[in-house]
């Protein structure tokens, strides 16, 4: 019964959702204001429909009923309680119910929060977001559908969650990346109400500004989570493998950036209105063409779900649908949009105009190493030199990061149409301290100099000063936004600082040890001191306990799963802020050796950290006086 | 605003990207139906090719393979990972445990000596595969992936990334082990 009323509740979210598209679109092209009220409604009948069906699926799960074939496949009665929810969103199905709820609450937030912009853009945005969750819904029940029974050969147990999703980072990580996937769906309707209206102006670019933020303020920690994960779970240190799932991920990080810029310009001066709007499609086409890629099976990865040649065909369908009909309304529309704007010199515009052209470059060349697989496969016997790897990403994509770290230094003290000379040289001579600075830091760390990691600390700690100074010169007109924008810089200037150390200075051995003996990295011995079993209700594992420096200790442990009969590594980590010790424990090689490794991470956390702080940043730039002292003003304008 | 044609074919590019984007997307599609799945190669003969040895320089092919269990580990000097299966490979070599091939896959010869010199070869004979073509056979996704051959040249066990201790106990030992026996 749980099941079918889950299902039930699902259908009428769809059914709430095609009438959230109706009211709003038809509402807003015949200005009808009833209509658009009725939207409103029936987005919040969609919030609370689809949570009941969502909380039903974690009913059945927490009930271990099995007749549920989504439960059956990824539960099992030894789990505990915790995971039981989380297995909710282990695999296709339940992710993408999730995926329609976050969808239902953005959009029943845009109707709430938004009630005072024009009703015409309003009833636009609204309606565009009943009918991307009606495309959502009708894919999850056609195809995906979390409440399939199996029956009438119930097991009685089910197969298990996949183990390494056991785990904290996995609770939290897939929901984070929906709501900032879906958040950028808000500004995708934003976009498309433009195009629609005609009118684009500052006070759109104002309203649009903290959705953005709060989007990718959640697509950072979704990824960041990623990557932790990644780190500590997988077990051999790696925070970044350029996989074609993260690449998804990443991809759309880097337009929604490149949209918060270029979104900046456009609100101040009026300034990339079309480009704006182009972003705002941009950023959710690599949305959707990421749950394609991840979903259908077309790339293998190691996060693919399963292969259904069905789903995989309607994704794409949705696709061409919602970003093919957005940039065709695009081709004809935005060009009643453009205004002429002046600047020269180093300007504030110009800069933008590069950070943005560099952010896309860096996704078009992610694209081209994700998708350069499907290529090959279809030209097969090309003399394509083009390797697709590790070594493709990091030679393509360092270079726009150093170039895009150079125009970021200069960006605080410039000024919008024109920035005085004086002002970029003062810039300069922060440059010649950074590098010497960047220059000091192999003695710190005891090691050779390596020019790369030198070029990137030196331009870091270049961004960092410049956006101090600016800061400390404004300190008398600072608004939350100008802070925001520095601490998010500043964040990015530490994270190049950890990505550029740690993958240069990493320190990593790898050796067979009986009990007693003791391997040595920079001076630190670690001794495997004891091996003991573990046993717990659903797994049972070795925990190898080492001993380094004055009496400290970390346990690294390997599990066996049984019912999937899969092993894990759990890694023994020592955090710290300069370096993290990491020791992979494998499994026996005889009666009393061990394989194991340790590696010395420096600066690791700082990547995680950098990648934090520009995400509090950006709740920080929300803060900013002029979103919501908006409400009145924008209320007087429309009446004008 | 009026836009010249300037501006419009402008505004039209996005569209015209996102045509071919999809077309790529639809064949990658069409093939991800009847693909080489990772673990269709398995129980398979390994695919006929005919290349070169990277340190010796002779021809080799999928005939030079056969008459006893051999390990094939596609590696690359640009490859990260594979430095942390090297030291386990190395081992095995040593004990003389298995036979170890090497594929160097779409690298740089010189590179790979280098690499080969510098962190010491466990591979009886390396096999050239600098288009990756003989990796394309084998559904190689990146490097390192570790494929075990029994005398008869029939692929029995895969590893997609870096080859650990439990998965070489666990995966790829049992197989020797079950052959011994039979002897």
């Amino acid at each position: 019964m749980i099941p079918e009323l889950g299902h039930f509740s699902a259908i009428m979210g769809l059914m709430s959702a095609i009438g959230v598209a109706l009211f709003g679109l038809v509402g807003a092209m015949q200005n009808r204001s009833t209509w658009v009220d009725m939207s409103v409604r029936l987005a919040k009948v969609q919030v609370g429909v689809l949570a009941m069906s969502f909380l039903l699926l974690i009913l059945a799960f927490l009930e271990d009923d099995f007749s549920v074939l989504y439960v059956a496949n990824n539960s099992n009665t030894a789990l505990p309680w915790y995971y039981k929810v989380s297995a909710v969103w282990g695999a296709h199905e339940g992710s993408f119910l999730l995926w329609t709820l976050i969808t239902a609450v953005w959009t029943v937030l845009v109707a709430i929060r938004a009630e005072h912009i024009p009703q015409k853009l309003h009833g636009y945005v609204l309606g565009t977001m009943g009918v991307l969750n009606t495309l959502f819904l009708a894919f999850l029940l056609f195809s995906s559908n979390p409440f399939e029974r199996l029956v009438p050969n119930v097991p009685i147990q089910g197969a298990d969650l996949n183990p390494i999703l056991q785990d904290i980072g996995q609770i939290i990580h897939p929901p984070m990346l929906y709501i900032g996937y879906v958040g950028f769906g808000v500004t995708f309707a934003f976009g498309i109400a433009a195009l629609a209206t005609g009118k684009l102006d500052s006070a759109w670019a104002r309203w649009v500004r903290p959705w953005v933020n709060f989007a990718w303020l959640f697509l950072t920690i979704g990824i960041v989570l990623g990557s932790w994960w990644a780190y500590y779970e997988l077990g051999w240190g790696g925070w970044w493998f350029w996989d074609p799932v993260e690449n998804a991920s990443f991809m759309p990080w880097l337009a929604g950036t490149a949209l918060i810029h270029s979104l900046a310009a456009t609100e101040k001066r009026g300034a990339f209105k079309n480009w704006t709007i182009l972003l705002t499609l941009l950023t959710f086409t690599l949305v959707l063409m990421g749950a394609f890629l991840v979903r259908s099976g077309v790339l293998s990865s190691v996060h693919a779900f399963a292969v259904d040649p069905q789903r995989g065909l309607i994704l794409l369908t949705i696709l061409i649908l919602v970003a093919g009909g957005s940039l065709v309304l695009y081709a004809f529309r935005a060009h009643s949009l453009n205004t002429q704007v002046q600047y020269w010199g180093v300007s504030r515009e110009l800069l933008l105009l590069i950070n943005n052209a560099l952010l896309v470059i860096a996704v078009f060349t992610i694209l081209l190493g994700t998708l350069y697989p499907l290529g090959h496969e279809w030209f097969v016997g090309g003399e394509n030199k083009l390797s697709v790897g590790e070594p493709y990403f990091n030679t393509m994509f360092v270079p726009v990061m150093l170039l895009l770290s150079f125009a970021l230094a200069i960006a605080p003290i410039s000024r919008w149409k024109h920035t005085p000379l004086r002002l970029v040289r003062h810039g300069f001579i922060f440059l010649g301290g950074s590098a010497v600075l960047a220059l000091l830091l192999p003695w710190i760390l005891a090691d050779g100099i390596h020019l790369g990691v030198s070029c990137a600390v030196a331009l870091a700690i270049w961004i960092i000063a410049t956006h101090a100074v600016a800061c400390y010169r404004q300190r008398n007109a600072l608004t939350l936004g100008f802070i925001g924008m520095s601490v998010a810089h500043v964040g990015f200037a530490i994270a190049v600082i950890g990505v550029a150390v740690t993958s240069v200075y990493t320190e990593s051995l790898d050796a067979r040890l009986a009990i007693g003996e003791s391997i040595e990295i920079n001076g630190t011995k670690y001794e495997l001191v004891n091996v003991q079993p573990t046993e717990t209700q659903n797994f049972i594992g070795e925990q190898a306990r080492f001993d380094f420096g004055a009496g400290r200790s970390l346990y690294a442990e390997r599990r066996f799963y049984p019912i999937r009969e899969q092993i894990t590594h759990e890694a023994a980590i020592a955090p710290g802020i300069f370096k993290d010790r990491y020791i992979s424990f494998g499994g026996p090689i005889d009666d009393d050796t061990w394989g194991v490794m340790v590696q010395e991470k420096p600066l690791v956390r700082w990547i995680w950290f950098g990648a934090v702080l520009a995400a509090l940043a950006a709740v920080v730039a929300m803060l900013d006086k002029r979103y919501s002292r908006l409400s009145r003003r924008d209320l007087m304008s429309k009446n004008s | 605003m009026r836009a010249n044609p300037k501006t419009r074919l402008l505004l039209v590019t996005p569209l015209i990207g996102f045509v071919i984007l999809v077309f790529f997307l639809a064949i990658g599609f069409g093939l991800a139906k009847h693909q080489v799945h990772p673990s269709a190669v398995l129980n398979e003969p390994f695919p006929e090719f005919s290349s070169m040895t990277l340190l010796s320089e002779k021809p080799i092919t999928n005939d030079d393979l056969v008459g006893t269990f051999r390990l094939v580990n596609v590696w690359a000097s640009w490859c990260t990972a594979c430095v942390a299966e090297h030291d386990l490979l190395l081992e095995l070599a040593s004990s003389e445990a298995i036979s170890i091939i090497g594929v160097n896959y779409r690298d740089n010869a010189d590179d790979a000596k280098t690499w080969l010199y510098e962190r010491g070869n466990p591979y009886e004979i390396v096999i050239v595969d600098s288009q990756g073509e003989l990796c394309v056979d084998l559904g190689v996704y990146g490097a390192p992936e570790t494929f075990l051959l029994d005398p008869e040249g029939t692929i029995r066990a895969k590893q997609v990334g870096v080859l650990t201790r439990a998965v070489w106990i666990k995966e790829f030992q049992p197989w020797l082990a079950t052959r011994a026996e039979q002897n």
